[in-house]
């Protein structure tokens, strides 16, 4: 898994690339922005999930820069995934950013209190999808709500 | 023309003719007749010629000279008057005289005269004025009516035997007054009787009172009086008259006829049975003077197979026979009142469980769109946002099917909250509220707030939310709101919603009849809390704001 190192990645291009992680039950979403992300000159993909468990197994294992996790998936959903990150300190450097097909206020404030730095539409255009992913990779997102 | 004494005593002889009802004779010292009218003569049917000089022995044929020669005989012994009721047979018709006997002196004389006086008439006066009282007493006992009449100025009074036996005074004691009769009273009752009789002599018009009496026998009777006092020529009431009517039987009739009323009453007011059937035995005990024991048996028993105790009469198990038909009837109604509730329980466990399997279907079906077009539809989002145009025309073209999507994900997430809000799995009660109170607020053009507390939600998430969306939707739909709160609370154990609004408010009617008007949201609601053993009610705010109020308390 050394070619998934950031530091490694980047020396081939000059630039740091952030590594993602990305959880969607959803196969056709998750590989869309699986796609978008590995297209994106700074971004990288280190690791896929379709559920809770897999997700949180699989960002402890990655250690990535950024997680985008859906909020509505199977066995654990992706504000109890960043919870429990939160609270076991198990991927301290990992930003995460949350996904829903339905956002509202509410869920915003849980994700906020959740500790994830953002929480997006799903119908967020796939080009501000990368740039907040970056963002957030590299710290410069507080919170933001699409 | 002078006439001495024995012309005019001839003359007044003579006018004593046949058929008056005065006789006139005199006899000698052998009791021979020296004169005689012809209407005493008359009496024994001869002539007066033919009785002077002669003893009635002589005149009279038979028994009738004897006996009336034995009367002669014995004051002309004693020398003292003798007065005897002689009945007669005028032509078939009875006639009664009255003979006085009485010894004369006439100088040195001692003769014996007789006076005869025709009674017939004023005895049969008497006989009817006799037969009138004796009929007069037997209607008066009959009917338990007592008269008396008060001599107001000469304090006199007469009571009728019935008054006497009423009071239970003797009626060979002293002659009756006021405060005789006041003795019969209780003290408590006297003050009324003195009242009234105070008012009657003093306005003159007639007065009724009923009053109760204690006998000497110590029973206690009930009297109605009535009395009518009679003004004399100075205007001042002299007299009154009046009668006192035992209602003491009617009285008991009445009292037993409104405790059987009241129990009948109390049973339908809800009264549970036990505690009916304690007063009803106790009211039959407190009237029939029995013990409860007894009286249970008997209202237990069916009131034709009543084997009476002794002492109690027809009324008094009649009486019986009415409670216990009361209690039949408050027993026969609780019974199917019980049914009644047992199957509107079943009926509001069926329409709870219908509605609890419409949730689970509603959410499984907004779950499936969720998880399947809507995420499509996202993911194909992505895919048209990605494409470059490769011919002209091509931009517009990706344009519009890019809007398409997004109307697309739009109408299907309105649908999903209509369905069932998603949000409930991830983000809880007050997120999937929020979404489905403000997708309610926006299509009736309403405001709407929502207040929760932390504690209460997680325990009745699924019915709140189904609950709050129904009367959400009727407060649109009937009472024309602007502004809605939904309010979810804990309550102990129990969680509490509360949906207010600021419309026209719900007739209590209409709720009465809810269900059969086809208000099936509130009707359902309230199935649907009660299912699970809470409450719901709908009515006016708390607040005491227009509008109406809905209030589920769902035990957690």
């Amino acid at each position: 898994m050394g070619n998934d190192h950031p530091v490694l990645n980047g020396q081939g291009t000059g630039a740091l690339t952030r590594r993602v992680f990305i959880a969607d039950d959803h196969e056709g979403y998750r590989s869309g922005v699986a796609r978008l992300v590995a297209e994106h000159p700074s971004l990288e993909v280190v690791g896929q999930a379709s559920d809770g468990e897999q997700a949180l197994a699989g960002i402890v294992a990655c250690q990535p820069d950024v997680a985008l996790l859906d909020v509505r998936m199977p066995g654990m959903n992706g504000i109890e995934v960043c919870r429990r990150l939160q609270a076991e300190g198990t991927a301290p450097n990992a930003r995460i950013v949350l996904i829903t097909g339905t956002p509202d206020p509410v869920l915003s404030t849980q994700a906020a209190e959740a500790g994830a730095v953002a929480l997006l539409g799903k119908e967020t255009p796939p080009n501000t999808i990368a740039a907040q992913l970056l963002a957030a990779a590299e710290g410069r997102v507080g919170w933001s709500v699409e | 023309m002078s006439a001495g004494p024995d012309d005019v005593a001839g003359a007044l002889l003579e006018a004593l003719r046949p058929g008056s009802s005065i006789g006139v004779a005199v006899h000698d010292e052998q009791l021979r007749v020296l004169l005689i009218s012809p209407s005493l003569a008359e009496l024994s049917g001869t002539a007066p010629e033919e009785q002077l000089g002669r003893t009635l022995t002589e005149a009279l044929p038979g028994e009738v000279g004897e006996v009336a020669e034995a009367s002669l005989r014995a004051v002309a012994a004693s020398r003292r008057p003798l007065l005897r009721l002689e009945p007669a047979v005028d032509a078939g018709r009875e006639r009664g005289w009255l003979i006085h006997v009485y010894p004369l002196e006439h100088g040195d004389r001692e003769l014996v005269a007789v006076i005869a006086l025709d009674v017939t008439e004023s005895r049969r006066a008497h006989d009817r004025l006799q037969r009138t009282r004796e009929r007069l007493d037997t209607a008066q006992r009959m009917a338990r009516i007592g008269s008396w009449s008060w001599d107001v100025a000469g304090d006199r009074w007469h009571w009728s035997d019935e008054l006497y036996r009423l009071t239970g005074l003797d009626p060979a004691g002293p002659p009756p007054d006021f405060e005789a009769l006041l003795q019969a009273i209780p003290g408590e009752d006297r003050a009324a009787i003195r009242d009234v009789t105070t008012r009657a002599l003093r306005d003159g018009r007639p007065y009724e009172i009923r009053f109760p009496v204690l006998t000497p026998d110590g029973r206690r009777r009930i009297l109605r009086g009535r009395g009518v006092p009679e003004r004399g020529e100075s205007g001042a009431v002299e007299r009154i008259h009046g009668f006192a009517q035992d209602v003491t039987e009617l009285a008991r009739a009445g009292r037993r006829q409104r405790a059987a009323a009241e129990l009948g009453r109390r049973a339908l007011s809800g009264v549970p049975f036990d505690v009916l059937a304690a007063d009803a035995a106790q009211a039959v005990a407190e009237e029939l003077g029995l013990d409860l024991a007894t009286v249970g048996r008997l209202l237990a028993a069916s009131p034709e197979a009543t084997q009476a105790p002794a002492g109690v009469g027809e009324e008094d198990v009649a009486f019986v026979a009415a409670v216990a038909n009361v209690l039949a009837s408050a027993a026969a109604r609780l019974r199917s009142e019980a049914e009644v509730a047992a199957q509107s329980e079943a009926r509001g466990r069926l329409v709870a469980l219908a509605l609890d399997a419409e949730d689970r279907a509603r959410r499984s079906i907004s779950e499936t769109l969720h998880d399947g077009p809507l995420q499509d539809l996202l993911a194909l989002g992505h895919d048209v946002a990605r494409l470059r145009p490769a011919a002209d025309g091509d931009e517009q073209h990706l344009e519009r099917v890019h809007g398409g999507l997004a109307r697309a994900v739009t109408q299907i997430r309105e649908v999903m909250l209509d369905l069932h809000p998603v949000q409930l799995q991830v983000g809880g009660l007050e997120s999937a509220l929020q979404a489905i109170c403000h997708q309610q607020a926006r299509a009736a053009g309403y405001a709407c707030r929502v207040e929760i507390e932390p504690a209460a939600s997680g325990r009745r998430d699924e019915l709140v939310l189904s609950l709050a969306r129904e009367l959400m939707r009727n407060a649109a739909k009937h009472a024309g709101a602007r502004e809605v709160l939904v309010r979810v609370t804990s309550e102990g154990a129990a969680v509490r919603l509360e949906v207010a609004d600021d419309g026209g408010g719900f007739p209590a009617e209409r709720l009465a009849d809810a269900l059969g008007r086809g208000h099936i949201g509130v009707a359902s609601s309230r199935e649907r809390a009660e299912a699970i053993g809470g409450s719901f009610r709908v009515g006016p705010r708390d607040d005491g704001r227009p509008g109406t109020q809905a209030v589920a308390l769902l035990p957690g």
